[in-house]
């Protein structure tokens, strides 16, 4: 089904189309608030948050092909108020970025031994060394897809800013990939 | 023609490269077979030519001339990830096995960030979504007042569940025990001897005081109310001045007279301290005369 369809069911309050807009865009909103956050858990309370804000507010977004980059500014938006939150009371525990994607994939199975895994977790822990806004415009351009005009406006910063920005953070992160590929004792950097 | 050592030796790149006319190929050529020192020299830089310069010596030139290309490399790398490196790059890369390594990881990269772009949650999660939203739904269909009426609950129970409040409450009731028992006004005021009168006079008498106390607070009250309505009405030209002083404050600021404004403020300014003074205390005489002298420039 046309998501216009979709959202247009889900604002005559129809639970169905809510349910399959729910699971149509769950793992990306899943997604982006683990950037957000470490723990796999408190990364779900976070998803579940941006889902009941999108619910709130299903007039806000008319157009569907607003719909992704509205739904991006809404869970942005929520993560900041979470770790705005997290930040008065911190939680009891802060996992390393190994221990917590450790903790969200439980166990070896043969796809964690394929060459994809390895290199998800590489990226996964590299990012963790990124700086919030290296990895928020990473987050935002190269997963997510945005364009860097919407970035720019999310962020509220200059569009120049966020394209120089945009290509040195990736090297940043290829930078923390090559580290952590290398082995211990050995340097990677020039 | 016999040449001299200097003039061989400015020749003696091209004529290395052949791009000498013959009859100057010639001439260096005998030159060096007359000239042992120029010989040495020519063997000294042919072998000199023929190996390669090691990397120290590249990076030596480099540091002292254009400094490390590596910083401009990984920007162009950045900037196009995954594209073929061009012709200067690629030599770049070619010699440099740290930005070899980098451009390497970027190439697979962007295929890894963007199957980053989703990551499935547990199974539960969309029914956990799907019950939570029904509890909005079920939230607006209930109506605004039942709403609120949960909220304000929700709020309460934040607010007992809090370690501060057993602190704040009790700062709350003193106050109110203070207002009740301690102030000019206080209905209770007297309370605590009179009802230790009447415990010493026996039980007779503690109905008395007690009666006597409902009268005390009742007296209280209305004393109380008298003396706000006294002040209320007292105060009343005061503060029509007032408001008609901020409508003109308003009105000097939206036509940009500064110095009006300037002295509407000073006017609203007396216009408060009058009023605060006669709620302070109500005979106080009051040099200004509402509606007249203010209103002067």
């Amino acid at each position: 089904m046309e998501l216009a369809r979709i959202l247009e069911h889900c604002r005559d309050g129809d639970e169905l189309a809510w349910e399959m807009l729910v699971r149509r865009y769950q793992s990306r909103v899943y997604a982006i608030a683990r950037t957000y956050v470490r723990d796999p858990d408190e990364a779900r309370d976070l998803a579940q948050d941006v889902f009941l804000r999108l619910y709130r507010n299903l007039d806000g977004c008319r157009e569907a092909e607003r719909f992704l980059p509205w739904l991006i500014r809404i869970a942005r938006n929520a993560a900041v108020d979470h770790l705005r939150r997290r930040k008065a009371r911190p939680p009891a525990r802060d996992l390393p970025a190994e221990e917590a994607w450790d903790l969200a994939h439980p166990g070896p199975s043969p796809e964690d031994h394929s060459e994809e895994a390895s290199r998800r977790r590489l990226v996964a822990a590299g990012l963790r060394r990124l700086s919030d806004i290296n990895r928020e415009i990473i987050m935002l351009k190269d997963m997510q897809g945005l364009p860097l005009e919407e970035i720019a406006d999310l962020l509220d910063l200059p569009l120049g800013t966020v394209k120089s920005r945009s290509s040195r953070a990736r090297v940043e992160l290829a930078q923390a990939v090559r580290e952590l590929m290398t082995p211990p004792g050995e340097e990677a950097t020039a | 023609m016999s040449m001299d050592c200097g003039r061989w030796l400015d020749l003696y790149d091209a004529w290395r490269s052949g791009a000498l006319d013959p009859a100057a190929d010639r001439a260096c050529r005998d030159h060096l077979a007359a000239c042992p020192e120029c010989a040495d020299l020519h063997a000294l830089l042919s072998a000199g030519l023929d190996t390669h310069a090691d990397a120290d010596l590249t990076a030596g030139i480099l540091a002292a001339t254009s400094g490390p290309p590596c910083v401009r490399a990984r920007e162009r790398l950045g900037e196009a990830p995954g594209a073929a490196p061009d012709e200067l790059l690629a030599a770049h890369l070619d010699h440099c096995p740290d930005c070899a390594g980098l451009a390497a990881v970027l190439d697979w990269l962007p295929v890894i960030l963007a199957d980053m772009a989703e990551e499935e949650p547990d199974a539960a999660f969309t029914f956990d979504v799907l019950r939570g939203t029904a509890g909005v739904r079920a939230r607006r269909r209930a109506g605004a007042l039942p709403r609120l009426r949960q909220r304000l609950g929700a709020w309460w129970e934040r607010q007992v569940a809090r370690p501060q409040f057993a602190w704040e409450a009790a700062w709350v009731a003193a106050t109110v025990a203070a207002l009740l028992f301690l102030t000019p006004f206080a209905p209770g005021r007297g309370a605590s001897e009179r009802a230790l009168r009447a415990v010493q006079a026996g039980p007779v008498r503690v109905e008395q005081e007690a009666d006597a106390l409902v009268r005390a607070a009742g007296d209280g009250w209305s004393e109380l109310a008298a003396a706000a309505d006294a002040r209320h009405h007292r105060a009343a030209p005061f503060r029509a001045d007032a408001r008609r002083h901020a409508g003109e404050l308003g009105r000097a600021l939206f036509d940009g007279d500064l110095a009006a404004a300037r002295d509407r403020l000073a006017a609203l300014g007396r216009d408060a301290a009058d009023v605060w003074t006669i709620w302070r205390d109500p005979d106080a005489p009051i040099d200004s005369m509402p509606g007249t002298h203010r209103d002067a420039p």
